[in-house]
């Protein structure tokens, strides 16, 4: 026969999880939350892509005068040994000065109000592009800064060609040289060959911190609610004679992280797809500029292992910033407390958030050790400094093996105070008064 | 066998709220836990059901631990309440779900409790047919529509759907009205019947009276009396005399020191000593040719006996 006296006994957790999870969609606000969030995720992507685009098209569209002052001539003045394409040389095709006739010449003319001068000249620092217009010229100047851009990646590509370098040889002598400390012979060679740049790692950790604070925080009010809901309802004594403690308190909050996740997934999903439908239909520069900037080519050049390993770090994180929601769910006493256990959590994960976007910038060893170990920061920055190889697996596995500790922690602290904390009903405890509570128990947590 | 309470206890940092209480069921029946408010009974029983930890003692089921393994418990809770926003037939299932039924049979009992208790209306949608012919199904009130009453009825059935060995009852009566408490009484004589161990706690001693067995008085944390209901009513003796005559008998009462609690039109509530006290008074009665209606003397109710008991530990402290 099982014994009636282990508290970490889970029988019928599959229950509570499939009730609390069936209840939760067919209640109607959670129903409506779950709906709106993924519409709001979905649409997100293709607004910011269509807002990028719209204030593109809304600056070179908005001068009023544009009938009266579009651009119909652009004088070229080339000083450089740097040739150009006799047809279409600056590439204006399907851009919006492809109207603009292109004249070469010796010096810049008088100018009209529709008219440009640009002159392309070699200076002491190199080359120089100088736009000229009218004094009475109708160009806005956001048009002027568009078309010098333009013509700036086309000089590039020209002058490229002029020298005789294919792609590779331009890579090899315009790719950045940063520096970087390390400590020791060890650390270095157990730093991966292909370390990622301090910029990179700050850009993949905030994303990945900002991926664990929506889920964290989203989750943690509801976990709290919904463990709270027993001792609403007041049905906390009919389940105890029903259900295993840790059984009840643990099939709630699975409940809830399936709840979030598979909000946040579905939302995902739905944003990509729809961001992608929407960038066949937008081919504007800046639809295309918007696609280039979540770039994510390092993460796609991961091994399996390694994407395993942001996964399993990612669902630690989660189980933790849960189970801790949990306990202190089944401390407040009335809706008011819950305010206050929701702070408490949001505080740890907003400074695990800050850690993940500050410190990679710093790019020091010590420190990036230092925040791979820490619980609750760890979470945040220990997975994508490993992965990236800004520290080696040794780092990495501390940390690890600490938040695993931490999780066991939570989870025996959980088992032992549960019952105690969801039959109290007069004051909220404090997380210090949780533990003395733990205490009373035969044994420490 | 049976079950077997022994030497509970419960402290709250200082204070005792529970102090060394026994029992023992050794036979199905019902065993009341009575007290004042704040006495024990519902400490006393959350410990029973091992909710909350022991400072000390047991509880056996049949020699073993009790426990949800060891003893199938059904459990009305003194706090009534039920889930607010889930339907009322979703949060029905998932408890009788939660104590090993399968949907089939729990579906059976649901619709068998339901019929029983007058709860029909309220866990399943009603079949109207409206002007033009057509049916149309009224769902059932939410939870949050029904009265504490009605609440309280379905959390009994939910009690109910395991088909409990033991049966733990905390203040099942209060807040029922009269139709409703005549139901529940009903079917704890029912369970009586089946041979069902049956523990209630309450305030309503003519309930209590009617169906229990032992009983246990709990006063200030402690049990001031405790034992088998008939045995401690005969111990107190015979001393309530219902006499009705048809003319006024006050000297005679008076003459043998009797006291008297109350009189309406020659009907007298007294108070005797004992027996010899009560048939020296008829005695006195027919040898003086008054004719009575009525002479009933019987024991003290289980109100007066808690009430005595209480007041008498109350005045010691």
């Amino acid at each position: 026969m099982k014994n009636s006296n282990n508290i970490y006994r889970m029988d019928g957790i599959g229950k509570v999880f499939k009730f609390t999870l069936t209840q939760t969609f067919k209640n109607k606000g959670y129903r409506f939350s779950y709906i709106l969030m993924i519409a709001m995720m979905c649409f997100m992507g293709p607004i910011s892509m269509l807002s990028a685009s719209a204030s593109e098209k809304a600056i070179l569209e908005s001068d009023p005068l544009k009938e009266e002052n579009e651009l119909k001539t652009i004088y070229v003045q080339n000083d450089t040994p740097v040739s150009f394409a006799k047809e279409d040389p600056f590439e204006l095709k399907d851009t919006a000065f492809e109207k603009a006739v292109v004249s070469n010449v010796e010096s810049i003319p008088t100018l009209t109000d529709t008219e440009i001068g640009l002159i392309i000249s070699e200076g002491g620092e190199g080359y120089l592009i100088s736009s000229i217009i009218s004094d009475d010229s109708g160009i806005t100047s956001l048009q002027l800064d568009e078309l010098t851009k333009h013509i700036h990646k086309c000089f590039e590509s020209n002058r490229q060609i002029y020298a005789g370098i294919s792609d590779e040889q331009m890579e090899l002598l315009t790719n950045g040289i940063s520096t970087g400390k390390v400590y020791s012979l060890e650390d270095y060679l157990s730093i991966d060959s292909n370390r990622v740049p301090a910029s990179r790692i700050t850009v993949y950790s905030t994303v990945y911190s900002i991926i664990v604070m929506i889920l964290v925080s989203l989750t943690v009010s509801y976990v709290i609610t919904t463990v709270m809901e027993e001792k609403t309802s007041k049905l906390v004594e009919n389940l105890l004679v029903s259900v295993r403690p840790l059984a009840l308190v643990m099939g709630k909050i699975f409940a809830m992280m399936v709840y979030v996740t598979s909000m946040l997934v579905l939302g995902g999903l739905g944003s990509a797809v729809s961001t992608s439908i929407v960038s066949v239909f937008n081919k504007s520069e800046a639809a295309a500029e918007y696609t280039l900037h979540v770039d994510f080519s390092a993460l796609f050049g991961l091994s399996p292992w390694k994407i395993l390993i942001l996964f399993v770090s990612l669902v630690l994180t989660y189980l933790m910033y849960s189970i801790l929601a949990g306990i202190l769910g089944s401390a407040c006493t009335k809706a008011e407390d819950v305010g206050p256990s929701v702070m408490i959590i949001n505080i740890l994960s907003i400074a695990g958030y800050i850690s993940g976007m500050a410190f990679p910038s710093i790019d020091n060893p010590v420190l990036d050790k230092i925040t791979c170990i820490i619980p609750f920061i760890s979470s945040y920055v220990g997975p994508v400094y490993f992965v990236l190889g800004r520290v080696p697996f040794w780092v990495y596995l501390i940390g690890l093996a600490l938040q695993i500790a931490t999780i066991i922690f939570l989870f025996r602290l959980c088992a032992k105070v549960y019952r105690k904390l969801i039959v109290n009903d007069s004051k909220r405890l404090k997380f210090s008064e949780i533990l003395m509570l733990s205490r009373q128990e035969a044994g420490n947590v | 066998m049976g079950l077997s309470v022994k030497d509970l206890s419960k402290k709250y940092g200082e204070k005792t709220v529970v102090d060394h209480i026994s029992f023992e069921m050794e036979k199905p029946g019902v065993y009341a836990l009575l007290g004042t408010n704040g006495a024990g009974k519902t400490t006393s029983i959350r410990m029973i059901l091992d909710m909350l930890d022991k400072d000390s003692g047991e509880v056996l089921w049949n020699g073993k631990p009790l426990s949800f393994d060891t003893c199938n418990i059904g459990y009305l809770a003194e706090e009534r309440g039920l889930y607010q926003k889930y339907p009322l037939m979703d949060q029905i299932m998932y408890f009788g779900e939660l104590r090993g039924g399968n949907r089939d049979e729990l579906e059976k009992k649901i619709k068998y409790w339901s019929g029983r208790l007058k709860l029909d209306e309220y866990l399943y949608p009603e079949v109207k047919t409206l002007p033009n012919g057509r049916k149309s199904k009224v769902k059932p009130k939410s939870p949050d529509q029904l009265s504490k009453g009605n609440q309280q009825k379905i959390q009994f059935l939910i009690a109910m759907l395991s088909d409990p060995e033991l049966l733990v009852l905390d203040e099942p009566f209060s807040g029922l009205d009269p139709v409703n408490t005549d139901i529940l009484k009903d079917v704890v004589r029912e369970q009586i019947d089946a041979g069902k161990y049956i523990i209630m706690s309450s305030h309503q001693m003519a309930v209590v009276e009617e169906f229990c067995t032992d009983i246990t008085i709990l006063s200030r944390s402690k049990a001031i009396v405790k034992g088998n209901l008939n045995e401690i009513k005969k111990n107190y003796g015979r001393v309530n005399l219902e006499l009705k005559c048809e003319q006024d008998i006050s000297s005679y009462i008076n003459a043998l020191g009797i006291q008297t609690v109350s009189v309406k039109e020659f009907e007298y509530h007294l108070k005797v000593t004992g027996e010899e006290q009560a048939n020296a008074l008829l005695k006195n009665l027919v040898t003086a040719g008054i004719p009575i209606v009525r002479f009933d003397l019987s024991e003290l109710s289980l109100h007066e006996i808690f009430v005595k008991e209480v007041g008498a530990d109350e005045e010691q402290q």
